[in-house]
C-alpha cells in the first residue's frame, strides 16, 4: 500500500468519524438539552450524518455481506430486454423515478400530526426507523424482485413462503389501499372547506389536466415535458386566479362547500376518474403532480436552509400522555403509527417490486435506489416535521384540533388551547387567516392546511414577504391536494383491476378488464368503500383523522410486517440466518407497535383512542335518553361506524399474525432441515454489459 | 453545451419521451418481421399498461 493510498483511507477514516460524532453528538444535546429554543438546522444537519453513516456503512453491509449484491450478475433489464417493461436504464433516472413513486403525502401529513407530541418523538424515530427498517426493507425487497425478473411482492411472498402469506399480502394490499384512499381524500376535504380559493384552484386542475391529456394524444403523442410545461403555467394562473374568485362574492359561493358536499364530489370525482380512459385524466395529472411534487419538495429544502428558522414547538409537547387533540394515544405506539411513511412504509414494498426492478441495469445499483431513495422520503418527512414545528405551537393546534375537541367558538377554541400552555388567541388565528386568504383557520384538520402554512412561512420568509403569504399558502395547498387526487384516481383504478382479478376466480366474465358491466361495478365497490369510510370521517364529530389515520399507520404498518417477513424467509433461505437480524428485528419491532396499536384502538377504556369505548359511550346516552332526537339517528350511525372500525383493526391485527406464523412455520422447517430451501430465483446469466 | 445536452437527454429520457424511438428500434433490430406500432398507439397502451398497477405510493 501506497503513502497516498494509506493517507487517503487515514482522511476517510476521520471524514466519517466525524459525521457519526456530529450526527450523535447533536441528536444527544437535542434530545437532553430540552429548554433552549432550537434552530430547525440542527434536525436537519443532525439527520444527514446519521443517514450518511447509515448509507455509507449499513446499506455497504447489506449490500456487500448480507444479500451479496453481484454486479456480474444480469439484471432482468438486461436478459429480458424488450424495449418497453425491461430497460437497462441510467441509474440516477431511475433514482428519480423510484423516489417520485414512493414519495407521497404520507411522509408530510404522519409527521405534521405528530408534532403535537413535540419534535423530538418524530425526529427521532424517523430518522432510527429509515436507517434501520424502511431502507431495508425497500432495498432488499428491490433486491428480492432483481433476483426474480421483477416479480411482486405477492406472487413472491407465495413462492417463497406460500400460499397463506401469499393471499393474506393481496388482502392487506386491497384493505390498505381503501383505508388509504379514505385518508387521503379526508386530508383533501378538511383542506378545501369553505376554501373557495382552493376549491377552485383544485377544480381548475381537472381541465388542465384534460388539456394536456388531448395534446399528449392528438396534437403531439408522447411529448411529455412540453404539455407539461404548458400544464404549469396554466396551473400557476389557476393559484392566482383563485385569489380573484374567492374576492367576487357571486363566484367564491359557488366554490364554497361544506366538508360534506366536497366528500360526496370527491366521491363523484373519484368514481368517474376510475372509469375514464387514463390519457384524458389520470396519466396528464400524473405528470403535472409529479413535476410540482418534486419541485415544491426541492425548493422546500433550499428555503429551510436560507431560512434557517427557529423551533417554536418543544421537543417534547405535554400531549406524551396520550390527551393530544389531533390524535389520541401515547407515544407508544402511536407516534410509531401516525408516522408510517418517512420510517417505515410498507406500501413501498410495491413500488420495489413493480416497475423499478425491471429497469435497473446492475445489482449493485439496488443500494443507491432501494436504500437511497427511501433515505431520500426521510428527509422529506424531517422538513415537514420542521415545517410543523416552526409555528407557534397555539397556532398549531388552533389548526389541527377539530371543533369536537375545543369548540366551534373561537373565544372558547383559543382559551382552552391557551390553558394548555400554548398561548393563542382569536386575533392570532384572524390575523392568520387574512394572511393566508382564508374565512377561519379553525379546526383544519388533517395536517395540510398546517403543513401548507408551514411551507407559506418557510417560503415567503426568503421569497416575497407576507405579501406572497396567501400565494405560496394556496400553492402548497395545491400541490397537496393535486397530487392526493393523483393517487386517489391511480388507487382507485389499481384497486379495480385487484377486484376483478379476484372476482374474476368466482365468475369469470368479472375478470374481464374490458367488459363495462364489471369495470362499473368493482369500480362502484372499491370507490364506496373508501367513499364510505370518507363520509364516515366527514361526519365524526371528532375529526375523522383520530380514527382513520391511526388505521391507515396500522395497515401500512401491516404491509411492512409482510414484506420484512418475505425478506427474513429469503434471508433464511440463502443461507443467510446468522444476517435475519437485519430485518428480523425491524419486522419485530413493527409488530409489537401494530399489535399494541391495534388492540389499544379496539379495547383501550378511553373512548378516545378506543372505538368499543367509544361505540359502548354513545349507546349508553343513546340508552338513558339524553341523546336530542334529531341527533338519534346520526348517533346510532356513530355507534355502527366505530364497531366497523374495530372489526377493520380486528381484521389488520390477525392478518398479521397469520402471516408471522405463516413464515415462522417455514423458518422453523428449514432451520431444522425438516425441509430443503428452495430459493425461486431465476437463473444466473453473465452480464455481458461493459463495467461502468 | 455538451454537458447542457447531456442533462437535457437524462431529462428527456427520464419523462418518458424516448420511450417511442427506443421501441420501434428495439422491435426493428430484435424482430424485423413484426409491425411497429404507431407513436399515439404506442403512447396510449404504455398508459394503459403503467396505471394497470401500483404506480403512486402514500
Amino acid at each position: 500500500m501506497g503513502i497516498s493510498k494509506v493517507s487517503r483511507r487515514l482522511g476517510g477514516v476521520l471524514i466519517w468519524s466525524a459525521i457519526s460524532i456530529a450526527g450523535a453528538g447533536i441528536l444527544g444535546a437535542i434530545a437532553l438539552r430540552r429548554d433552549e429554543p432550537v434552530n430547525a438546522m440542527w434536525l436537519i444537519i443532525a439527520a444527514a450524518c446519521v443517514y450518511l453513516v447509515g448509507y455509507r456503512f449499513y446499506s455497504r453491509f447489506i449490500a456487500l455481506t448480507v444479500v451479496g449484491l453481484d454486479d456480474r450478475r444480469a439484471t432482468p433489464a438486461e436478459r429480458l430486454e424488450d424495449g418497453r417493461d425491461f430497460v437497462p436504464t441510467n441509474k440516477w433516472v431511475v433514482l428519480g423515478h423510484h423516489f417520485a413513486a414512493i414519495a407521497g403525502p404520507g411522509p408530510l401529513v404522519g409527521p405534521t400530526l405528530a408534532a403535537q407530541l413535540g419534535y423530538l418523538p418524530g425526529t427521532l424515530w424517523i430518522v432510527a426507523g429509515a436507517v434501520l427498517g424502511g431502507c431495508v426493507q425497500d432495498f432488499i425487497i428491490l433486491f428480492a424482485s432483481i433476483r426474480r425478473d421483477g416479480k411482486s411482492l405477492g406472487q413472491i411472498a407465495k413462492e417463497e413462503v406460500g400460499p397463506v402469506a401469499g393471499y393474506a399480502a393481496l388482502f392487506s394490499v386491497i384493505s390498505i389501499l381503501v383505508i388509504l384512499l379514505a385518508v387521503i381524500a379526508l386530508v383533501v376535504t378538511n383542506a378545501l372547506k369553505g376554501s373557495p380559493w382552493g376549491t377552485f384552484t383544485l377544480a381548475m386542475t381537472i381541465p388542465i389536466a384534460m388539456l394536456m391529456g388531448i395534446y399528449l394524444r392528438f396534437v403531439r403523442p408522447g411529448k411529455v415535458l412540453e404539455a407539461s410545461l404548458m400544464g404549469f403555467v396554466l396551473l400557476m394562473a389557476a393559484v392566482v386566479g383563485g385569489q380573484l374568485v374567492a374576492q367576487n362574492s357571486t363566484l367564491a359561493a359557488l366554490f364554497t362547500f361544506d366538508a360534506r358536499s366536497l366528500a360526496l364530489l370527491i366521491i363523484g370525482y373519484g368514481f368517474a376518474a376510475s372509469v375514464l380512459p387514463v390519457w384524458l385524466l389520470l396519466a396528464p395529472r400524473d405528470y403535472l403532480s409529479t413535476f410540482v411534487k418534486l419541485g415544491t419538495i426541492f425548493l422546500l429544502a433550499i428555503g429551510i436552509l436560507a431560512v434557517r428558522p427557529m423551533l417554536a414547538m418543544p421537543a417534547l409537547s405535554r400531549f406524551v400522555d396520550g390527551t393530544g387533540p389531533v390524535f389520541a394515544g401515547k407515544i407508544f405506539p402511536f407516534a410509531f403509527i401516525t408516522i408510517a411513511c418517512g420510517a417505515v412504509s410498507g406500501f413501498h414494498s410495491l413500488i420495489s417490486s413493480g416497475t423499478t426492478p425491471k429497469l435497473i441495469t446492475k445489482e449493485g445499483q439496488a443500494r443507491l435506489i432501494g436504500y437511497g431513495s427511501m433515505l431520500m422520503e426521510s428527509f422529506v418527512a424531517i422538513m415537514a416535521i420542521v415545517a410543523a414545528c416552526v409555528l407557534q405551537p397555539g397556532i398549531y393546534f388552533a389548526i389541527n384540533s377539530p371543533a369536537g375537541i375545543v369548540g366551534s367558538d373561537p373565544a372558547a377554541a383559543t382559551a382552552m388551547i391557551s390553558s394548555w400552555g400554548y398561548p393563542v388567541t382569536p386575533a392570532d388565528m384572524q390575523g392568520l387567516a387574512d394572511l393566508v386568504g382564508e374565512k377561519s383557520m379553525f379546526a383544519r384538520t388533517g395536517g395540510a392546511p398546517s403543513l401548507a402554512v408551514g411551507i407559506a412561512h418557510i417560503f415567503s420568509g426568503s421569497l416575497g414577504g407576507q405579501r406572497w403569504m396567501a400565494i405560496w399558502y394556496h400553492f402548497a395547498i395545491m400541490f397537496e391536494a393535486l397530487f392526493i387526487l393523483t393517487i386517489l384516481d391511480a388507487g382507485s383504478r389499481v384497486g379495480r383491476f385487484m377486484l376483478q382479478d379476484l372476482m374474476g376466480h368466482f365468475w369469470k366474465p368479472l375478470g374481464r378488464t374490458g367488459w363495462y358491466p364489471s369495470v362499473m361495478l368493482s369500480g362502484a365497490l372499491i370507490v364506496g368503500a373508501w367513499g364510505y369510510f370518507l363520509y364516515q370521517g366527514v361526519m365524526d364529530p371528532l375529526g375523522g383523522i383520530n380514527s382513520l389515520w391511526p388505521l391507515f399507520g396500522i395497515a401500512n404498518q401491516l404491509l411492512a410486517a409482510v414484506a420484512l417477513c418475505v425478506a427474513t424467509t429469503i434471508l433464511i433461505k440463502m443461507n443467510k440466518a446468522r444476517f435475519a437480524w437485519v430485518t428480523l428485528a425491524p419486522m419485530l419491532w413493527l409488530v409489537v407497535v401494530a399489535q399494541t396499536g391495534s388492540f389499544q384502538k379496539m379495547f383501550h377504556p378511553d373512548p378516545r383512542v378506543g372505538f368499543l369505548a367509544e361505540a359502548s359511550h354513545l349507546s349508553d346516552l343513546l340508552a338513558s335518553g339524553k341523546i336530542a332526537p334529531e341527533q338519534v339517528a346520526a348517533t346510532q350511525r356513530l355507534v355502527f361506524n366505530n364497531r366497523l372500525d374495530a372489526a377493520v383493526t380486528a381484521v389488520f391485527a390477525v392478518l398479521v399474525l397469520v402471516i408471522l406464523f405463516d413464515s415462522l412455520r417455514e423458518w422453523l422447517a428449514i432451520l431444522s432441515r425438516r425441509k430443503t430451501a428452495t430459493l425461486h430465483e431465476a437463473e444466473y446469466v453473465v452480464t455481458a454489459l461493459a463495467e461502468d | 453545451m455538451r454537458r447542457i445536452s447531456k442533462w437535457w437527454d437524462i431529462l428527456k429520457q427520464a419523462v418518458g419521451e424516448g420511450d417511442y424511438e427506443r421501441y420501434s428500434a428495439h422491435l426493428r433490430r430484435k424482430h424485423p418481421g413484426r409491425s411497429v406500432p404507431g407513436p399515439a398507439e404506442f403512447y396510449m397502451n404504455r398508459l394503459k399498461e403503467k396505471y394497470s398497477r401500483p404506480t403512486r405510493c402514500c
